[in-house]
Protein backbone atom coordinates (compact mmCIF):
# COMPACT_ATOMS: atom_id res chain seq x y z
CA UNK A 1 0.00 0.00 0.00
CA UNK A 2 1.50 3.41 -0.93
CA UNK A 3 -0.30 5.11 1.98
CA UNK A 4 -1.70 4.97 5.20
CA UNK A 5 -5.09 5.22 4.94
CA UNK A 6 -7.30 4.64 7.64
CA UNK A 7 -10.36 2.39 7.57
CA UNK A 8 -12.59 5.47 7.91
CA UNK A 9 -11.08 6.85 5.29
CA UNK A 10 -11.16 4.02 3.37
CA UNK A 11 -15.00 3.54 3.25
CA UNK A 12 -15.99 6.98 3.02
CA UNK A 13 -13.83 7.10 -0.42
CA UNK A 14 -14.86 3.84 -1.42
CA UNK A 15 -18.40 4.17 -1.09
CA UNK A 16 -18.30 7.79 -2.61
CA UNK A 17 -16.38 5.78 -5.52
CA UNK A 18 -19.89 3.69 -5.74
CA UNK A 19 -22.38 6.40 -5.93
CA UNK A 20 -22.47 7.53 -9.55
CA UNK A 21 -22.78 3.55 -9.63
CA UNK A 22 -25.20 3.00 -7.42
CA UNK A 23 -26.86 6.13 -8.99
CA UNK A 24 -27.50 4.67 -12.03
CA UNK A 25 -28.95 0.97 -10.29
CA UNK A 26 -30.55 2.89 -7.38
CA UNK A 27 -33.70 3.75 -9.81
CA UNK A 28 -34.14 -0.03 -10.80
CA UNK A 29 -33.41 -1.95 -7.36
CA UNK A 30 -33.73 0.27 -4.79
CA UNK A 31 -37.00 0.39 -2.70
CA UNK A 32 -38.65 3.02 -0.53
CA UNK A 33 -38.13 2.16 3.38
CA UNK A 34 -41.79 1.84 5.06
CA UNK A 35 -42.41 4.70 7.13
CA UNK A 36 -43.16 1.86 9.91
CA UNK A 37 -39.73 0.24 9.92
CA UNK A 38 -38.24 3.70 10.09
CA UNK A 39 -40.64 4.58 12.91
CA UNK A 40 -39.93 1.57 14.72
CA UNK A 41 -36.17 2.08 14.48
CA UNK A 42 -36.40 5.60 15.74
CA UNK A 43 -38.83 4.16 18.55
CA UNK A 44 -36.22 1.78 19.70
CA UNK A 45 -33.36 4.48 19.59
CA UNK A 46 -35.99 6.76 21.83
CA UNK A 47 -36.46 3.54 24.25
CA UNK A 48 -32.62 2.98 25.01
CA UNK A 49 -32.29 6.65 25.30
CA UNK A 50 -34.73 6.87 27.93
CA UNK A 51 -33.28 4.45 29.73
CA UNK A 52 -29.98 5.95 29.49
CA UNK A 53 -31.23 9.02 30.98
CA UNK A 54 -32.86 7.67 34.00
CA UNK A 55 -29.90 5.92 35.15
CA UNK A 56 -27.77 7.79 37.42
CA UNK A 57 -23.76 8.85 36.53
CA UNK A 58 -21.58 9.91 39.06
CA UNK A 59 -20.54 13.72 37.93
CA UNK A 60 -16.71 12.51 37.91
CA UNK A 61 -17.34 9.59 35.36
CA UNK A 62 -15.82 10.03 31.91
CA UNK A 63 -15.95 8.08 28.49
CA UNK A 64 -15.12 5.00 28.18
CA UNK A 65 -12.55 6.20 25.10
CA UNK A 66 -9.28 8.77 25.68
CA UNK A 67 -7.29 11.17 23.64
CA UNK A 68 -3.78 10.74 23.16
CA UNK A 69 -2.02 13.75 22.04
CA UNK B 1 -12.50 -34.36 -5.14
CA UNK B 2 -9.18 -35.53 -4.07
CA UNK B 3 -9.48 -38.88 -2.28
CA UNK B 4 -8.89 -38.42 1.49
CA UNK B 5 -10.30 -39.93 4.10
CA UNK B 6 -13.55 -37.78 5.51
CA UNK B 7 -12.07 -37.82 8.81
CA UNK B 8 -9.23 -35.54 7.41
CA UNK B 9 -12.31 -33.24 7.18
CA UNK B 10 -13.15 -33.02 10.40
CA UNK B 11 -9.32 -33.21 12.01
CA UNK B 12 -8.08 -30.75 14.41
CA UNK B 13 -5.09 -28.33 13.41
CA UNK B 14 -2.61 -30.52 15.76
CA UNK B 15 -3.86 -33.70 14.01
CA UNK B 16 -3.57 -31.90 10.38
CA UNK B 17 -0.33 -30.48 10.76
CA UNK B 18 1.39 -34.11 12.56
CA UNK B 19 -0.15 -35.84 9.34
CA UNK B 20 1.51 -32.97 7.00
CA UNK B 21 4.82 -33.25 8.62
CA UNK B 22 4.51 -37.12 8.48
CA UNK B 23 3.67 -36.30 4.67
CA UNK B 24 0.80 -38.49 4.81
CA UNK B 25 -0.71 -36.14 2.16
CA UNK B 26 0.98 -32.92 0.90
CA UNK B 27 -0.11 -29.21 1.44
CA UNK B 28 -1.24 -29.17 -1.82
CA UNK B 29 -3.63 -32.04 -2.10
CA UNK B 30 -4.66 -30.98 1.40
CA UNK B 31 -5.32 -27.63 0.09
CA UNK B 32 -6.87 -28.84 -2.80
CA UNK B 33 -9.04 -31.20 -1.14
CA UNK B 34 -10.70 -28.56 0.79
CA UNK B 35 -10.82 -25.88 -1.96
CA UNK B 36 -12.93 -29.28 -3.51
CA UNK B 37 -15.03 -29.10 -0.35
CA UNK B 38 -15.73 -25.92 -0.23
CA UNK B 39 -16.67 -24.95 -3.51
CA UNK B 40 -19.10 -28.27 -3.84
CA UNK B 41 -20.87 -27.87 -0.50
CA UNK B 42 -19.86 -24.13 0.47
CA UNK B 43 -23.24 -23.14 -1.32
CA UNK B 44 -25.13 -25.64 0.23
CA UNK B 45 -25.30 -23.32 3.65
CA UNK B 46 -24.81 -20.32 1.62
CA UNK B 47 -21.32 -20.14 3.15
CA UNK B 48 -18.99 -19.47 0.41
CA UNK B 49 -18.47 -15.42 -0.87
CA UNK B 50 -15.81 -16.15 -2.66
CA UNK B 51 -13.10 -19.32 -3.22
CA UNK B 52 -9.61 -18.42 -3.62
CA UNK B 53 -8.32 -21.89 -5.02
CA UNK B 54 -5.77 -20.24 -6.73
CA UNK B 55 -4.21 -18.69 -4.24
CA UNK B 56 -4.69 -21.45 -1.69
CA UNK B 57 -2.80 -24.19 -4.15
CA UNK B 58 -0.19 -21.45 -4.73
CA UNK B 59 0.36 -21.17 -1.01
CA UNK B 60 0.09 -24.68 -0.57
CA UNK B 61 3.43 -25.55 -2.65
CA UNK B 62 5.52 -22.96 -1.00
CA UNK B 63 4.29 -24.82 1.94
CA UNK B 64 5.55 -27.96 1.07
CA UNK B 65 8.66 -26.74 -0.53
CA UNK B 66 9.47 -25.69 3.73
CA UNK B 67 7.95 -28.87 4.72
CA UNK B 68 10.29 -30.90 2.52
CA UNK B 69 13.47 -28.78 3.89
CA UNK B 70 12.21 -29.08 7.28
CA UNK B 71 11.56 -25.45 7.63
CA UNK B 72 8.85 -25.71 10.35
CA UNK B 73 6.85 -22.39 11.49
CA UNK B 74 4.24 -23.77 13.86
CA UNK B 75 0.90 -25.94 13.87
CA UNK B 76 -0.90 -23.69 11.26
CA UNK B 77 1.50 -24.78 8.46
CA UNK B 78 -0.21 -25.82 5.72
CA UNK B 79 -3.66 -26.27 7.52
CA UNK B 80 -6.36 -24.33 5.20
CA UNK B 81 -8.56 -21.91 6.43
CA UNK B 82 -11.52 -19.08 5.40
CA UNK B 83 -12.08 -16.02 6.33
CA UNK B 84 -14.95 -14.03 6.61
CA UNK B 85 -15.63 -11.82 4.53
CA UNK B 86 -15.44 -8.27 6.09
CA UNK B 87 -11.28 -8.88 6.30
CA UNK B 88 -9.50 -7.46 3.04
CA UNK B 89 -7.61 -9.48 0.67
CA UNK B 90 -5.61 -7.47 -1.97
CA UNK B 91 -6.67 -7.53 -5.06
CA UNK B 92 -9.98 -9.66 -4.58
CA UNK B 93 -13.34 -8.81 -3.95
CA UNK B 94 -14.34 -7.84 -0.03
CA UNK B 95 -18.24 -7.64 0.15
CA UNK B 96 -19.07 -7.23 3.53
CA UNK B 97 -21.69 -9.58 2.68
CA UNK B 98 -23.83 -6.29 1.41
CA UNK B 99 -25.14 -5.42 -1.93
CA UNK B 100 -23.55 -1.56 -2.06
CA UNK B 101 -20.20 -3.10 -1.78
CA UNK B 102 -20.12 -5.88 -4.08
CA UNK B 103 -17.73 -4.86 -6.21
CA UNK B 104 -15.00 -3.42 -3.31
CA UNK B 105 -11.36 -4.18 -3.74
CA UNK B 106 -8.72 -3.24 -1.75
CA UNK B 107 -4.83 -3.11 -2.36
CA UNK B 108 -3.52 -4.73 0.86
CA UNK B 109 -4.23 -7.51 3.55
CA UNK B 110 -5.67 -7.40 6.33
CA UNK B 111 -3.28 -7.68 9.18
CA UNK B 112 -4.69 -11.56 10.33
CA UNK B 113 -4.58 -12.17 6.89
CA UNK B 114 -1.09 -11.12 6.60
CA UNK B 115 0.09 -12.65 10.17
CA UNK B 116 -1.74 -16.40 8.84
CA UNK B 117 0.44 -16.76 6.07
CA UNK B 118 3.51 -15.84 7.75
CA UNK B 119 2.35 -18.78 9.50
CA UNK B 120 2.37 -20.99 6.99
CA UNK B 121 -1.96 -21.59 6.98
CA UNK B 122 -3.48 -21.61 3.37
CA UNK B 123 -6.03 -19.47 2.96
CA UNK B 124 -8.81 -21.28 0.88
CA UNK B 125 -11.68 -18.48 0.72
CA UNK B 126 -13.93 -16.03 1.93
CA UNK B 127 -17.12 -16.63 3.65
CA UNK B 128 -20.65 -15.46 4.10
CA UNK B 129 -21.63 -12.87 6.27
CA UNK B 130 -24.78 -11.14 7.43
CA UNK B 131 -24.50 -7.21 5.44
CA UNK B 132 -22.80 -4.84 7.20
CA UNK B 133 -21.90 -7.13 10.42
CA UNK B 134 -25.78 -6.75 10.99
CA UNK B 135 -24.46 -3.35 13.05
CA UNK B 136 -28.37 -1.56 11.65
CA UNK B 137 -30.04 -4.76 13.68
CA UNK B 138 -31.94 -6.89 11.32
CA UNK B 139 -34.98 -8.78 11.23
CA UNK B 140 -34.10 -12.14 8.74
CA UNK B 141 -31.36 -14.21 7.96
CA UNK B 142 -31.54 -13.56 4.95
CA UNK B 143 -29.71 -9.87 6.06
CA UNK B 144 -26.86 -11.25 3.19
CA UNK B 145 -25.77 -10.49 -0.08
CA UNK B 146 -25.02 -14.20 -0.09
CA UNK B 147 -28.62 -15.51 1.25
CA UNK B 148 -29.39 -16.75 4.91
CA UNK B 149 -26.93 -18.96 6.05
CA UNK B 150 -28.29 -22.55 6.41
CA UNK B 151 -27.21 -24.25 9.58
CA UNK B 152 -25.69 -27.74 8.53
CA UNK B 153 -27.58 -29.76 11.28
CA UNK B 154 -30.65 -28.60 9.54
CA UNK B 155 -30.81 -26.07 6.62
CA UNK B 156 -34.21 -25.19 7.85
CA UNK B 157 -32.44 -23.41 10.60
CA UNK B 158 -29.90 -20.68 10.49
CA UNK B 159 -26.02 -20.77 10.68
CA UNK B 160 -26.66 -17.40 13.71
CA UNK B 161 -24.66 -14.58 12.67
CA UNK B 162 -22.85 -11.88 11.44
CA UNK B 163 -20.13 -14.83 10.95
CA UNK B 164 -22.68 -16.97 9.29
CA UNK B 165 -19.99 -18.57 7.02
CA UNK B 166 -17.61 -19.06 9.05
CA UNK B 167 -19.94 -20.95 11.44
CA UNK B 168 -21.25 -23.02 8.98
CA UNK B 169 -17.96 -23.90 7.28
CA UNK B 170 -16.36 -25.45 9.80
CA UNK B 171 -18.86 -27.22 11.22
CA UNK B 172 -19.51 -29.18 8.02
CA UNK B 173 -15.87 -30.17 7.63
CA UNK B 174 -15.53 -27.45 4.55
CA UNK B 175 -12.47 -25.73 6.09
CA UNK B 176 -10.49 -26.73 9.61
CA UNK B 177 -11.02 -23.05 10.71
CA UNK B 178 -12.25 -19.79 10.02
CA UNK B 179 -11.91 -16.07 11.49
CA UNK B 180 -14.59 -14.34 12.56
CA UNK B 181 -15.42 -11.51 14.44
CA UNK B 182 -17.55 -10.36 16.97
CA UNK B 183 -19.34 -7.04 17.94
CA UNK B 184 -22.26 -8.31 19.87
CA UNK B 185 -22.67 -11.88 19.61
CA UNK B 186 -21.10 -12.51 16.01
CA UNK B 187 -18.68 -15.33 16.98
CA UNK B 188 -20.70 -16.90 19.93
CA UNK B 189 -23.92 -17.14 17.94
CA UNK B 190 -22.79 -19.06 14.96
CA UNK B 191 -20.44 -21.04 16.89
CA UNK B 192 -23.12 -22.09 19.33
CA UNK B 193 -25.52 -23.01 16.57
CA UNK B 194 -23.77 -24.78 14.39
CA UNK B 195 -21.52 -26.65 16.98
CA UNK B 196 -17.79 -25.07 16.49
CA UNK B 197 -15.78 -23.90 19.03
CA UNK B 198 -15.73 -20.21 18.80
CA UNK B 199 -13.12 -17.44 20.55
CA UNK B 200 -13.83 -13.76 21.28
CA UNK B 201 -10.51 -12.50 22.15
CA UNK B 202 -9.63 -9.49 24.56
CA UNK B 203 -10.78 -6.20 22.80
CA UNK B 204 -7.51 -5.15 21.30
CA UNK B 205 -5.86 -8.10 21.72
CA UNK B 206 -5.85 -8.99 17.70
CA UNK B 207 -5.96 -6.29 15.33
CA UNK B 208 -8.76 -5.08 13.47
CA UNK B 209 -6.38 -3.31 10.48
CA UNK B 210 -8.37 -4.38 7.15
CA UNK B 211 -11.20 -5.57 8.67
CA UNK B 212 -14.73 -3.64 8.38
CA UNK B 213 -15.70 -1.31 11.26
CA UNK B 214 -18.69 -1.60 12.48
CA UNK B 215 -18.04 -0.29 15.93
CA UNK B 216 -14.97 1.30 16.78
CA UNK B 217 -14.67 0.51 20.30
CA UNK B 218 -16.35 -3.02 20.12
CA UNK B 219 -15.21 -5.01 16.76
CA UNK B 220 -13.15 -7.86 17.56
CA UNK B 221 -11.49 -10.63 15.29
CA UNK B 222 -11.15 -14.27 16.81
CA UNK B 223 -10.83 -17.71 15.28
CA UNK B 224 -13.55 -20.46 14.78
CA UNK B 225 -12.29 -23.82 14.98
CA UNK B 226 -13.13 -27.42 16.25
CA UNK B 227 -11.43 -27.66 19.53
CA UNK B 228 -10.50 -24.82 22.52
CA UNK B 229 -6.77 -26.04 21.74
CA UNK B 230 -7.05 -25.05 17.89
CA UNK B 231 -8.07 -21.73 19.14
CA UNK B 232 -5.26 -21.33 21.11
CA UNK B 233 -3.48 -22.33 18.23
CA UNK B 234 -5.33 -19.57 16.21
CA UNK B 235 -4.49 -16.64 18.70
CA UNK B 236 -1.09 -17.09 18.84
CA UNK B 237 -1.09 -16.82 15.22
CA UNK B 238 -3.14 -13.52 15.02
CA UNK B 239 -2.55 -11.60 17.76
CA UNK B 240 -0.12 -8.91 18.63
CA UNK B 241 0.48 -5.26 18.30
CA UNK B 242 -0.40 -3.01 16.05
CA UNK B 243 0.36 0.48 15.01
CA UNK B 244 -2.03 0.77 12.31
CA UNK B 245 -5.30 -0.22 14.73
CA UNK B 246 -5.82 2.49 17.17
CA UNK B 247 -7.49 0.20 19.22
CA UNK B 248 -4.83 -2.46 19.46
CA UNK B 249 -3.78 -3.37 23.17
CA UNK B 250 -0.13 -3.56 21.85
CA UNK B 251 0.23 -6.82 23.85
CA UNK B 252 1.02 -10.42 22.10
CA UNK B 253 -0.64 -13.79 23.13
CA UNK B 254 1.18 -17.31 23.25
CA UNK B 255 -0.57 -20.36 23.77
CA UNK B 256 0.74 -21.53 27.31
CA UNK B 257 -1.14 -24.42 28.41
CA UNK B 258 1.93 -25.82 30.77
CA UNK B 259 1.15 -22.39 32.50
CA UNK B 260 -2.42 -22.05 32.79
CA UNK B 261 -4.73 -22.27 35.84
CA UNK B 262 -5.69 -25.97 36.77
CA UNK B 263 -9.51 -26.20 37.11
CA UNK B 264 -9.44 -27.05 40.95
CA UNK B 265 -7.45 -23.55 41.10
CA UNK B 266 -10.70 -21.69 39.56
CA UNK B 267 -13.70 -20.25 40.74
CA UNK B 268 -16.39 -20.08 38.27
CA UNK B 269 -19.46 -18.13 38.87
CA UNK B 270 -22.87 -19.27 37.62
CA UNK B 271 -26.38 -18.36 37.86
CA UNK B 272 -29.07 -20.90 38.05
CA UNK B 273 -31.67 -18.68 36.91
CA UNK B 274 -29.95 -18.70 33.60
CA UNK B 275 -30.81 -22.46 32.81
CA UNK B 276 -33.71 -23.10 35.49
CA UNK B 277 -35.58 -19.66 33.63
CA UNK B 278 -33.37 -18.44 30.70
CA UNK B 279 -32.87 -21.15 28.88
CA UNK B 280 -35.01 -22.94 26.68
CA UNK B 281 -36.31 -25.92 28.38
CA UNK B 282 -35.28 -28.68 25.30
CA UNK B 283 -31.86 -27.12 26.26
CA UNK B 284 -31.96 -27.28 29.86
CA UNK B 285 -30.39 -30.91 30.41
CA UNK B 286 -27.11 -29.74 28.21
CA UNK B 287 -26.59 -26.94 30.42
CA UNK B 288 -27.01 -28.77 33.23
CA UNK B 289 -24.90 -31.80 32.26
CA UNK B 290 -22.55 -29.34 31.28
CA UNK B 291 -22.02 -27.72 34.66
CA UNK B 292 -21.73 -30.84 36.26
CA UNK B 293 -19.20 -32.14 33.88
CA UNK B 294 -17.30 -28.98 34.68
CA UNK B 295 -17.63 -29.76 38.78
CA UNK B 296 -16.42 -33.26 37.61
CA UNK B 297 -12.92 -31.36 37.05
CA UNK B 298 -12.74 -29.98 40.06
CA UNK B 299 -13.52 -25.81 39.81
CA UNK B 300 -15.49 -24.49 42.59
CA UNK B 301 -18.60 -23.30 41.27
CA UNK B 302 -19.94 -20.00 42.99
CA UNK B 303 -23.44 -18.69 42.46
CA UNK B 304 -22.96 -15.00 41.20
CA UNK B 305 -24.99 -12.28 38.76
CA UNK B 306 -24.14 -9.65 36.53
CA UNK B 307 -24.16 -5.83 38.78
CA UNK B 308 -27.31 -3.84 37.58
CA UNK B 309 -27.02 -1.69 34.29
CA UNK B 310 -29.00 -0.85 31.58
CA UNK B 311 -26.32 -3.64 29.17
CA UNK B 312 -28.43 -3.64 26.24
CA UNK B 313 -29.66 0.03 25.81
CA UNK B 314 -25.52 0.80 26.49
CA UNK B 315 -24.54 -1.83 23.45
CA UNK B 316 -27.06 -0.81 21.22
CA UNK B 317 -26.55 2.96 21.40
CA UNK B 318 -22.72 2.63 21.41
CA UNK B 319 -23.16 0.35 18.23
CA UNK B 320 -26.29 2.24 16.61
CA UNK B 321 -23.81 5.41 16.72
CA UNK B 322 -20.67 4.34 16.03
CA UNK B 323 -21.70 2.07 12.94
CA UNK B 324 -24.17 4.84 11.59
CA UNK B 325 -21.10 7.38 11.58
CA UNK B 326 -19.18 4.88 10.07
CA UNK B 327 -21.50 4.40 6.84
CA UNK B 328 -22.64 7.67 7.08
CA UNK B 329 -21.41 8.23 3.31
CA UNK B 330 -23.68 4.93 2.45
CA UNK B 331 -26.65 6.12 3.96
CA UNK B 332 -26.59 10.00 2.78
CA UNK B 333 -25.75 8.52 -0.44
CA UNK B 334 -29.16 6.79 -0.45
CA UNK B 335 -27.08 3.70 -1.12
CA UNK B 336 -28.19 2.62 2.56
CA UNK B 337 -31.82 1.14 0.59
CA UNK B 338 -29.66 -1.75 -1.21
CA UNK B 339 -29.24 -3.49 1.90
CA UNK B 340 -31.03 -6.74 1.96
CA UNK B 341 -32.86 -6.00 5.54
CA UNK B 342 -35.42 -3.53 6.03
CA UNK B 343 -35.07 -3.30 9.78
CA UNK B 344 -31.01 -2.47 8.96
CA UNK B 345 -31.33 -0.10 6.60
CA UNK B 346 -34.16 1.36 9.01
CA UNK B 347 -31.71 1.14 11.53
CA UNK B 348 -28.85 2.55 10.32
CA UNK B 349 -30.71 5.58 9.13
CA UNK B 350 -32.16 6.33 12.90
CA UNK B 351 -28.72 5.65 14.33
CA UNK B 352 -27.45 8.89 12.36
CA UNK B 353 -29.66 10.87 14.39
CA UNK B 354 -29.15 9.99 17.98
CA UNK B 355 -27.41 12.92 19.93
CA UNK B 356 -24.11 13.54 21.28
CA UNK B 357 -24.99 13.68 24.92
CA UNK B 358 -26.98 9.71 24.52
CA UNK B 359 -23.68 8.42 23.05
CA UNK B 360 -21.79 10.08 25.77
CA UNK B 361 -24.31 9.40 28.60
CA UNK B 362 -23.56 5.40 27.29
CA UNK B 363 -19.89 5.36 26.96
CA UNK B 364 -19.87 7.14 30.63
CA UNK B 365 -22.28 3.96 32.14
CA UNK B 366 -19.65 2.21 30.04
CA UNK B 367 -17.12 3.16 32.28
CA UNK B 368 -19.01 1.93 35.33
CA UNK B 369 -19.33 -1.05 33.78
CA UNK B 370 -15.74 -1.91 32.81
CA UNK B 371 -14.92 -1.11 36.85
CA UNK B 372 -18.43 -3.39 38.17
CA UNK B 373 -17.14 -6.78 35.83
CA UNK B 374 -13.21 -5.78 37.11
CA UNK B 375 -14.94 -5.92 40.88
CA UNK B 376 -16.63 -8.91 39.75
CA UNK B 377 -13.30 -10.71 38.67
CA UNK B 378 -11.98 -10.41 41.67
CA UNK B 379 -15.02 -12.98 43.45
CA UNK B 380 -14.55 -15.41 40.17
CA UNK B 381 -11.97 -16.44 38.07
CA UNK B 382 -14.47 -17.13 35.28
CA UNK B 383 -18.25 -16.70 34.24
CA UNK B 384 -20.01 -19.54 32.76
CA UNK B 385 -23.55 -19.40 31.20
CA UNK B 386 -25.26 -20.59 27.98
CA UNK B 387 -23.58 -18.69 24.72
CA UNK B 388 -26.89 -18.65 23.66
CA UNK B 389 -30.24 -19.58 25.70
CA UNK B 390 -31.47 -22.35 22.87
CA UNK B 391 -31.21 -23.86 19.77
CA UNK B 392 -30.67 -22.31 16.11
CA UNK B 393 -34.04 -20.74 14.79
CA UNK B 394 -35.64 -21.14 11.71
CA UNK B 395 -34.59 -19.30 8.61
CA UNK B 396 -38.01 -18.09 7.99
CA UNK B 397 -38.90 -16.86 11.51
CA UNK B 398 -37.36 -13.24 12.70
CA UNK B 399 -34.15 -14.41 14.12
CA UNK B 400 -34.91 -13.21 17.68
CA UNK B 401 -37.62 -15.36 17.70
CA UNK B 402 -36.02 -17.91 19.50
CA UNK B 403 -37.53 -19.21 23.66
CA UNK B 404 -38.09 -16.01 25.33
CA UNK B 405 -39.76 -17.00 29.05
CA UNK B 406 -42.89 -15.31 29.95
CA UNK B 407 -43.28 -13.63 31.84
CA UNK B 408 -39.28 -12.46 31.79
CA UNK B 409 -37.39 -13.97 35.55
CA UNK B 410 -37.12 -10.80 37.96
CA UNK B 411 -33.48 -12.11 38.60
CA UNK B 412 -31.37 -11.09 35.14
CA UNK B 413 -28.94 -13.40 36.37
CA UNK B 414 -25.74 -13.35 33.20
CA UNK B 415 -28.94 -13.09 31.31
CA UNK B 416 -27.33 -9.75 29.49
CA UNK B 417 -23.68 -11.34 29.58
CA UNK B 418 -23.43 -10.94 26.04
CA UNK B 419 -23.50 -7.22 26.21
CA UNK B 420 -21.82 -6.90 29.16
CA UNK B 421 -18.70 -9.02 28.02
CA UNK B 422 -18.54 -6.98 25.08
CA UNK B 423 -18.76 -3.21 26.31
CA UNK B 424 -16.19 -4.51 28.73
CA UNK B 425 -13.65 -5.28 25.87
CA UNK B 426 -13.61 -9.42 28.05
CA UNK B 427 -12.52 -13.05 26.16
CA UNK B 428 -15.09 -15.57 25.74
CA UNK B 429 -14.80 -18.84 24.72
CA UNK B 430 -17.87 -21.13 23.73
CA UNK B 431 -17.88 -24.87 24.02
CA UNK B 432 -20.64 -26.85 22.27
CA UNK B 433 -22.35 -28.90 25.03
CA UNK B 434 -24.50 -30.70 23.79
CA UNK B 435 -28.22 -30.99 22.06
CA UNK B 436 -31.57 -29.63 22.08
CA UNK B 437 -33.55 -32.08 20.16
CA UNK B 438 -31.06 -32.41 17.18
CA UNK B 439 -29.16 -28.66 16.99
CA UNK B 440 -25.91 -27.89 19.15
CA UNK B 441 -26.08 -25.66 21.95
CA UNK B 442 -23.17 -24.17 23.90
CA UNK B 443 -21.76 -22.67 27.00
CA UNK B 444 -19.25 -19.56 27.63
CA UNK B 445 -16.64 -19.51 29.66
CA UNK B 446 -16.11 -15.45 30.40
CA UNK B 447 -12.87 -13.89 31.78
CA UNK B 448 -11.06 -10.75 33.04
CA UNK B 449 -8.78 -9.13 30.03
CA UNK B 450 -6.43 -11.10 28.70
CA UNK B 451 -7.23 -14.28 30.36
CA UNK B 452 -7.50 -16.54 27.50
CA UNK B 453 -4.91 -19.17 28.42
CA UNK B 454 -7.21 -19.79 31.44
CA UNK B 455 -10.34 -19.93 29.77
CA UNK B 456 -8.77 -22.39 26.39
CA UNK B 457 -7.29 -24.66 29.25
CA UNK B 458 -10.37 -25.09 30.87
CA UNK B 459 -12.10 -25.33 27.58
CA UNK B 460 -9.56 -28.07 26.35
CA UNK B 461 -10.41 -29.89 30.09
CA UNK B 462 -13.87 -29.66 29.22
CA UNK B 463 -13.34 -31.33 25.70
CA UNK B 464 -11.06 -33.73 27.35
CA UNK B 465 -14.34 -35.35 29.06
CA UNK B 466 -16.76 -34.58 26.42
CA UNK B 467 -17.25 -35.42 22.68
CA UNK B 468 -19.42 -32.95 21.50
CA UNK B 469 -17.21 -30.73 19.90
CA UNK B 470 -16.33 -33.88 17.37
CA UNK B 471 -19.44 -34.62 16.47
CA UNK B 472 -20.68 -34.00 13.04
CA UNK B 473 -23.79 -32.61 11.56
CA UNK B 474 -25.45 -35.55 9.41
CA UNK B 475 -24.37 -35.71 5.62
Amino acid sequence: MSQRVTRRRLGTAIAGSLAPLAFGVRAQESRSLPQEALAAAKAEVRKDAEVLDKFPVPMATEPAFRFEA
Amino acid sequence: MAELSNDVFFATITELNAKLKAREFSAVELARAFCDRLEKLGPRYNALALSLRERAVRKAKDVDGDIKRERFRGPLQGVPYAAKDLLCLSGTPTTWGAKPYAGQVFDYDATVLRKLDKAGAVLTGKLAMVELAGGGGYRYAAASLTGPGLNPWDRSCWAGGSSSGSGSAVAAGLVPFALGSETWGSILTPGAYCGVTGLRPTYGLVSRYGAMALSWTMDKIGPMCLSAEDCGHVLRAIAGGDSNDPGSAGKSFYYAPQFARKPAELKVGFAPVDIEEWADPAARPAFRAALEALRGLGVRMVEARLPDFPYNAVAGTVISVEGSAVFEPLIRSGQVDQLADLKQIAGLKAGLDIPAKDYLKAMRIRSLIRAAMRRLFTQVDVIISPSTFGPATKISVPVDSGFTPKPEPKDRGFSDLGAAGNLAGLPALSLPCGFAGSLPVAIQLVGRPYYENHLIALGKAFQDQTDWHRRRPPG
